[in-house]
């Protein structure tokens, strides 16, 4: 025959508790606390057998009960005065176990609520551009940023890299091409076509050195004022126009 | 603008605004009083709750949203693949509801009344956006209060945190808890 072990997850000491007072069916205002103690406790032990982790809380329940335990026992010193409020020693925790009750029930209603409304659809927010229409220029001026994202994003792209990364040895070249060179390439074709897309410059490249030589060359252009670069919205090819 | 013409405008500008969105700036976008906007959003809500709708008002604190009608899921899934969402744990609904009540409350006052640690929760919370920090206590280490967000409203379909479950409604229910001292002690703080 198999075992059956049931082991129910509590969340915290009160959690316990109030399970111990439901199961012996009794008042939660005049607890049995000689009997709770006890059950307590060998619940207390089953987790040690089972090699659950104790916490500090539950072991702070258990010295509270036992000192309620104890309180009891003690015999009450008979005063001749009356004393209005003897106070019961369970009184505190009693208190504080009805605090908690409110609101592991109002927890229940929470769920409930939760589950009702996870039927409730909401639109995500999505990105909402609108274009600029009061500046005459159309396009946009392009941030140095952006022409850095640019060129990473060529730098990255499959192309240029598959040359270089089965290459395990590096050897020194000569720079085949020049800035200077590039500048009057970049030019050159500037004065064929109207306008060119940012990475249509580079389309011809493989080589690492090419793509920073051109960027570089890009960059040298824009400085000098002879180029123009734009962007008209957002993750858009950049485009580079002759500055006349 | 005409009330019709108002009413339009707000449904579109919810529509494409998809985020809680206050009075006071649907006020602007129709210039209008808010109390013609509010007035039309009541009327909207009771249009969109007679006529066969999909969608509905949402309102949260004086912020209001278009959210799909609940009768409408069982067609909706049938589209969306089902993804394990098993909602919040007890832990964390448990701290929830104690903030929600004792709003602004410390971490130390939440862990007071659950008997337990508590941070594994609050992050939780933190993270799901429910509750956010509500400035700090001033006494001594200055702990951070928390209270509940736009979006705990908007998850559990309050308008605001008045909206809540009274708590006084929820002793009648406990048929142990009646006419006893410390029950009116409890309610006296």
């Amino acid at each position: 025959m198999a075992y059956k072990i049931k082991i129910e997850a509590f969340e915290g000491p009160f959690d316990l508790l109030f399970h111990l007072i439901d199961k012996n069916k009794v008042d939660l205002y005049d607890i049995p606390i000689n009997q709770i103690t006890e059950q307590y406790l060998s619940y207390l032990n089953k987790m040690k057998q089972l090699d659950l982790d104790i916490t500090s809380e539950f072991l702070i329940m258990a010295a509270t009960l036992i000192e309620i335990k104890s309180k009891m026992l003690l015999p009450q010193e008979k005063s001749n005065l009356i004393e209005e409020d003897e106070e019961d020693p369970r009184e505190e925790l009693v208190r504080k176990m009805v605090e908690y009750k409110k609101y592991k029930e109002i927890a229940k209603q929470f769920k409930i609520r939760e589950e009702k409304n996870n039927k409730v659809f909401y639109k995500k927010k999505e990105e909402i551009l609108i274009e600029e229409t009061n500046s005459e220029d159309q396009f946009q001026q392009v941030e140095i940023n952006d022409l850095l994202k640019a060129f990473q994003k060529i730098i990255n792209s499959p192309k240029s890299n598959s040359s270089n990364t089965s290459i395990n040895f590096r050897s020194m070249k000569r720079d085949t091409i020049t800035i200077e060179e590039k500048m009057k390439d970049i030019l050159y074709l500037l004065n064929d076509n109207s306008q060119i897309s940012f990475s249509k410059c580079f389309s011809n490249h493989s080589d690492k050195i090419d793509l920073i030589t051109t960027f570089l060359a890009v960059l040298e252009l824009i400085k000098s004022k002879k180029i123009i670069v734009c962007q008209n919205s957002l993750f858009c090819d950049i485009k580079i126009l002759s500055n006349n | 603008m005409n009330k019709p013409t108002i009413k339009a405008v707000l449904e579109a500008v919810m529509f494409a605004w998809s985020e809680p969105i206050s009075i006071n700036d649907l006020s602007k976008i129709v210039e209008a009083k808010q109390d013609i906007v509010k007035n039309a959003i009541e009327e909207m809500k009771e249009e969109y709750s007679l006529s066969t709708r999909g969608i509905q008002i949402v309102e949260m604190n004086g912020y209001y949203q278009l959210a799909t009608k609940p009768d409408f899921h069982k067609y909706l899934q049938k589209l969306i693949e089902p993804k394990n969402n098993k909602g919040l744990t007890q832990a964390a609904l448990e701290t929830l509801s104690i903030i929600a009540y004792k709003q602004p409350i410390t971490r130390t006052g939440i862990e007071e009344i659950r008997g337990v640690k508590c941070d594994k929760a609050i992050n939780t919370l933190l993270e799901k956006d429910l509750i956010s920090e509500a400035g700090r206590l001033e006494k001594t280490g200055r702990p951070i209060l928390y209270g509940t967000t736009l979006n705990f409203l908007k998850t559990f379909g309050l308008k605001s945190v008045d909206d809540l479950p009274d708590i006084k409604d929820l002793h009648k229910t406990n048929n142990d808890i009646t006419n006893n001292s410390i029950e009116k002690d409890l309610l006296s703080n």
